[in-house]
């Protein structure tokens, strides 16, 4: 009875230990929350894994090295799978970096722990109570492996490394580079033991693998390091392009002030002799002209300057001066409104900007073919939402019926060019919901989203 | 009698927009006033507090040294959420779009030469007069929905379906020219809604007045614009039992 109470709690703890460094390391590296339910849902398959496979292990006979060598990377394998399907349906990452980060996960965590492992039983002073050296020697190692994953999972997101891991799969190749190398690491002690078949496994050959690993790390954190500030001085020459767009909003605006100034001078003789000969209809007649000239080539312009200046996120804010710039290229009449100062996004940085980049290029994609081409952008931030909106004039009538349903694609077509990746970004945001209208031969694409 | 109400700061156009109005409700003999005048919003918002009559509400945009007119727009639609709100600016220079997004059923004067403001005043108090008329007859119901900030009647009429899409309790609504998205369940609208719609199918719940065509064979409700709604076993049960 005892032993059974102490080979299950054993069990239990240490399947405990190993899948949750497994989680919450894999979740850092993804750079996302911890989810305790999902987080609960897999130490609870993990262990019931690990039970009955114990269980069918002790029924087996054949105990033999190429046997258990195969036995483990199926296991291990098996709840990697067990954890990337699980990662994929908490999270809904991309396919590629959930499985790498797996992979990678696997590696450091195996790897802490077999160290562990082997220093305990290398150094550990023989003891009489078997039960008390099964305790010291698997308890305290998978301890130390669960403190070493928490430590390294802290460290990451201190040093931010999703940056330099989202770095990794900016292009399809280095994507591909990146999984086969982490799969390849996920196994690197069943490929050890396969090129050098050594009878025991000593301290020197964990040591030599602790070795290769740390260098793998290294390598891999400077290789990242390197992509993620290429990556950083492209950023930049895209913020100082977009600074560019809003320097030439300004000196246009300068252009027009200095040209409607002479307008003016002349416009003001006009109007003084018109005083001098009391003609009081004729001033009138010149008041309202003036206002509405003055609207017509200036309003506009302060209008969407003063507009883009209360957004207060810079990237943000470039990137709306940048489309809207592109904009007035195409000869598309802009109208910006931002009542309040825009503060918080709501969502992720990068979320955003992508949502707006969407809605703005398919206001434009769909205005450019419109006898009167025009669109107006909306930012309002209130107590608890933000909201988005933008509305452009357009030749054809969008469908709205099929437009309002997930499945919607048209590719080519003006409309829902890059909705389908709208909806999935803002999917991932609970609280946060689309909404679309045709009203005065507009059509209006407005997001809400939460604060 | 529907009251009508002008807020401005101005003096001087707030007595001509004064002169104006009534001038237009008496030459047209609409069923409107008092008109009460208000330099203030806080003004305003004290003289509305207790009552929640419907009303005609002429507002200036921009208050200098108070709240601003769309936050004083959305304190009366809490007071009176199917009020008829005119904005009066000086050129359609403020948050115009913004506005239209936060608040519905209103309409803009723009601030200008006398006759363009008696002529925009006259247009605005005929929409009013027009959708009074229209839904004093059928005792027009909305459907008060809350998206986060916003509060929004939508009427029944208006209504296509709802339709639960998605995980989480995510409800498309549809209408004619509009699509929204909100969180809620179906089975809750169902029961506040009653019996003008009619859930034909476990994600859907349709409106009674906008079905063209049930489709047994094809298992579809095909509704007045076209648009196709799934019919369950229940509801096609229910349909056969009926006829």
């Amino acid at each position: 009875m005892f032993y059974y109470i102490y080979v299950f709690g054993t069990l239990l703890y240490m399947s405990t230990c190993y899948s949750l460094s497994m989680y919450v390391l894999s979740v850092h590296i993804l750079n996302e929350r911890i989810n305790k339910k999902s987080a609960v849902l897999y130490c609870t398959i993990y262990f019931v894994i690990q039970v009955v496979a114990n269980i069918l292990l002790m029924q087996g006979t054949t105990l033999d090295e190429d046997f258990l060598v195969n036995w483990n990377i199926y296991l291990y394998t098996l709840h990697v799978v067990i954890l990337i399907l699980l990662l994929l349906w908490t999270y809904r990452q991309k396919v590629i970096r959930t499985v790498a980060a797996a992979a990678l996960t696997h590696f450091v965590v195996f790897t802490i722990g077999s160290l562990a492992g082997e220093v305990l039983i290398s150094y550990m002073p023989e003891m009489e109570n078997m039960y008390l050296y099964g305790l010291a020697t698997s308890v305290l190692s998978h301890t130390i492996m669960l403190v070493c994953s928490l430590l390294i999972a802290v460290l990451l997101r201190r040093l931010e490394f999703d940056r330099y891991f989202e770095a990794l799969f900016t292009s399809s190749l280095r994507a591909v580079v990146t999984l086969i190398v982490s799969l390849l690491l996920m196994h690197v002690h069943t490929i050890i033991r396969l090129l050098f078949p050594l009878k025991e496994v000593t301290l020197l050959t964990a040591s030599y693998s602790v070795a290769l690993i740390v260098l793998a790390l290294f390598f891999l954190q400077f290789a990242a390091m390197y992509q993620a500030a290429k990556e950083r001085v492209k950023a930049q020459e895209d913020i100082i392009m977009q600074q560019k767009a809003h320097l030439a909003l300004l000196e246009e605006l300068q252009q027009e002030m200095r040209s409607f100034r002479h307008d003016f001078t002349n416009l003001m003789t006009g109007m003084t002799i018109q005083a001098r000969e009391g003609d009081l209809k004729g001033i009138q007649d010149f008041m309202r002209n003036t206002s509405s000239y003055f609207d017509e080539r200036l309003g506009d312009e302060i209008k969407i300057l003063e507009a883009v200046g209360r957004i207060q996120i810079p990237p943000l804010r470039s990137l709306i001066t940048s489309k809207i710039a592109q904009m007035q290229e195409a000869g598309v009449q802009v109208n910006a409104e931002v009542l309040y100062p825009v503060l918080k996004e709501g969502m992720r940085q990068q979320d955003l900007l992508r949502c707006m980049g969407i809605l703005l290029d398919n206001a434009l994609e769909a205005a450019k073919l419109s006898t009167h081409p025009h669109i107006s952008l909306v930012l309002l931030q209130t107590e608890n939402e933000l909201l988005t909106a933008v509305a452009n004039s357009y030749a054809q009538t969008p469908d709205l019926s099929a437009m309002s349903h997930d499945a919607y694609t048209t590719k080519g077509s003006g409309h829902g060019t890059g909705l389908m990746s709208l909806r999935k970004i803002i999917r991932k945001y609970p609280g946060c919901v689309t909404g679309m209208n045709l009203k005065d031969e507009m059509f209006r694409y407005e997001i809400r989203i939460p604060l | 009698m529907v009251p009508i109400y002008i807020c401005d700061d101005e003096i001087p156009l707030l007595k001509q927009l004064e002169q104006v109005v009534s001038d237009q409700v008496m030459i047209s003999a609409y069923d409107m006033g008092p008109i009460r005048t208000f330099t203030t919003p806080e003004e305003l918002l004290g003289e509305i507090k207790n009552g929640c009559q419907r009303g005609i509400y002429f507002l200036d945009i921009d208050f200098p040294d108070s709240m601003n007119g769309l936050e004083l727009a959305q304190r009366i639609r809490r007071v009176d959420p199917r009020g008829f709100i005119i904005f009066i600016t000086a050129h359609d220079d403020l948050a115009a779009e913004t506005f239209r997004y936060q608040l519905e059923a209103m309409d803009y004067v723009v601030k200008g030469d006398h006759e363009h403001i008696i002529k925009r005043i006259q247009t605005c108090l005929a929409n009013a007069e027009s959708r009074i008329l229209a839904e004093s007859g059928e005792n027009t119901q909305y459907y008060p929905l809350k998206i986060l900030d916003t509060i929004r009647h939508i009427p029944l009429t208006k209504i296509l379906y709802f339709e639960a899409i998605g995980r989480k309790h995510l409800i498309l609504l549809r209408m004619v020219d509009e699509s929204l998205e909100f969180y809620g369940s179906l089975g809750t609208i169902e029961d506040e809604l009653g019996g003008r719609f009619w859930r034909c199918h476990r994600g859907f719940l349709v409106n009674r007045e906008h079905i063209r065509q049930i489709h047994l064979k094809e298992n579809t409700v095909e509704l007045t614009n076209g648009e196709h709604c799934l019919l369950s076993r229940r509801a096609k049960a229910e349909v056969q039992k009926g006829q």
